[in-house]
């Protein structure tokens, strides 16, 4: 949509109560679609505030994360097998309840 | 992303960046906000305070519509701040041949792509007698070149209608469906109750890509104002009839997606209480499948000449609102209607 970019979003959480407090922020942003990997469509302003609450949580000497930023052309050759608990994708283009 | 909302009694709450959708038996959709564009809502769902006003703050539309698939109107925040484009769309209303050439377009494009409708099925079911309703329709668009008035635009294309409805009866026969022409307000049987939903599918589509471009929907130049009439949604709507509903009515018809179970005479509560029963309807299964059929047709992709690319017909239905806009504001010489392959 409007100015958004491709971020896949990964993160190694020593600590059980960060991990949760960080995937409740990750849900907010993205889809979980790896125990600890989230796919997200974001814009400028957003990364930004998403940056900023995981690192409010996040402890740099135990924790890591690693934001990777796709562009169109590595996203399109995405291969997945299985589904897991996965209960949605991000690209969606329409939702009929 | 486009939300359907068709359980009645959901719930719909904000939580953080997202959109709760709380149905029935506990089960919960969230939708990131982020990526919604519009909401339709059918009959009665439950919203609370800050989920509209979040949506209203985020330029999230949402369009309100009977069980029945009858619209009843939108809740969108104000029209934008480009008057510049305001007033070139007003002063192009003012300039009768600018308003005539503009008018011709639109219906240009309705009877250019009806013609080829009805061709493209002429040739795939070997029907001959399309070739009436064909030969009329080529007539009118002949016609239409030397009108001089806006007013006899909307008398060649009332005629030109009938012709074509005519032919789309007879595309209609492998169905089993009985199509007795158009009728609306109310639409009296299943195929009018399709078309009825499918055209107010596509006005509340446009709608918003109206008001994102900066153009005031209420100022048509064929269709005329008059209150509460989106007139510059419906003329810019006249050339994507034929392409984007009255082919997925044909498709969910003739090809069985949807059945005479899928419609009903019952009478649901919404419209009995707000006066507007519709004597047939889809139940909520079939609005469902039509819907997902109607957006699997915007989602395919053609040819669009102006960019010389394929394209998903959504982009090039928002490309063509952009193009009336730069026409308005002398940026491209005319405004060409999509035309279907």
């Amino acid at each position: 949509m409007k100015n958004q970019s491709y971020y896949l979003v990964c993160y190694d959480i020593a600590d059980e109560k960060r991990l949760r407090r960080i995937a409740r922020i990750m849900e907010d942003f993205g889809v979980r679609v790896l125990y600890s990997v989230f796919e997200c469509r974001l814009g400028e302003e957003e990364f930004f505030a998403l940056r900023e609450a995981v690192e409010e949580v996040l402890d740099p000497l135990e924790d890591s994360v690693r934001y990777y930023r796709l562009c169109e052309k590595c996203v399109r050759p995405v291969v997945h097998l299985g589904y897991g608990k996965r209960k949605k994708f991000p690209d969606e283009e329409e939702l009929i309840l | 992303m486009i939300l359907f909302l068709t359980e009645q009694g959901a719930k719909v709450s904000k939580e953080g960046r997202r959109l709760c959708i709380e149905l029935g038996r506990g089960r919960k959709e969230e939708v990131h906000l982020s990526q919604l564009e519009q909401v339709m809502v059918f009959g009665r769902v439950h919203f609370t305070a800050s989920a509209l006003q979040t949506l209203l703050k985020q330029n999230i539309d949402l369009h309100f519509f009977t069980l029945s698939g009858n619209y009843l109107g939108k809740l969108s925040p104000p029209l934008g701040k480009n008057v510049e484009l305001r007033l070139a769309q007003f002063s192009a209303f003012r300039e009768a041949g600018k308003r005539l050439a503009l008018a011709k377009a639109f219906v240009r494009g309705k009877l250019r792509n009806q013609a080829r409708y009805l061709s493209r099925q002429k040739s795939k079911l070997g029907e001959p007698t399309l070739e009436g309703p064909i030969y009329r329709l080529r007539l009118f668009l002949k016609e239409l070149d030397s009108a001089s008035e806006v007013e006899n635009l909307l008398g060649i294309e009332g005629s030109a209608s009938k012709a074509y409805f005519e032919g789309l009866g007879v595309v209609l026969k492998s169905s089993g469906f009985e199509f007795p022409g158009r009728v609306k307000r109310p639409p009296t049987d299943p195929v009018n109750a399709l078309l009825s939903l499918g055209y107010a599918l596509l006005t509340a589509r446009l709608w918003g890509l109206v008001e994102s471009a900066g153009l005031d929907p209420y100022l048509g130049y064929l269709h005329s104002p008059d209150y509460g009439k989106p007139s510059l949604v419906l003329d810019l709507m006249e050339e994507w009839r034929p392409v984007l509903v009255d082919s997925v009515v044909v498709r969910v018809l003739n090809w069985g997606v949807l059945k005479p179970e899928d419609f009903t005479r019952e009478v649901f509560q919404d419209e009995a209480e707000l006066g507007e029963v519709q004597p047939v309807k889809l139940t909520r299964a079939g609005l469902k499948k039509f819907v997902k059929q109607f957006q699997n047709r915007l989602r395919e992709k053609v040819f669009y000449p102006l960019r010389k690319k394929r394209y998903p017909y959504q982009e090039i239905l928002r490309e063509q609102v952009y193009l009336l806009a730069r026409v308005l504001q002398g940026l491209a010489s005319e405004y060409q209607p999509f035309e279907m392959e």
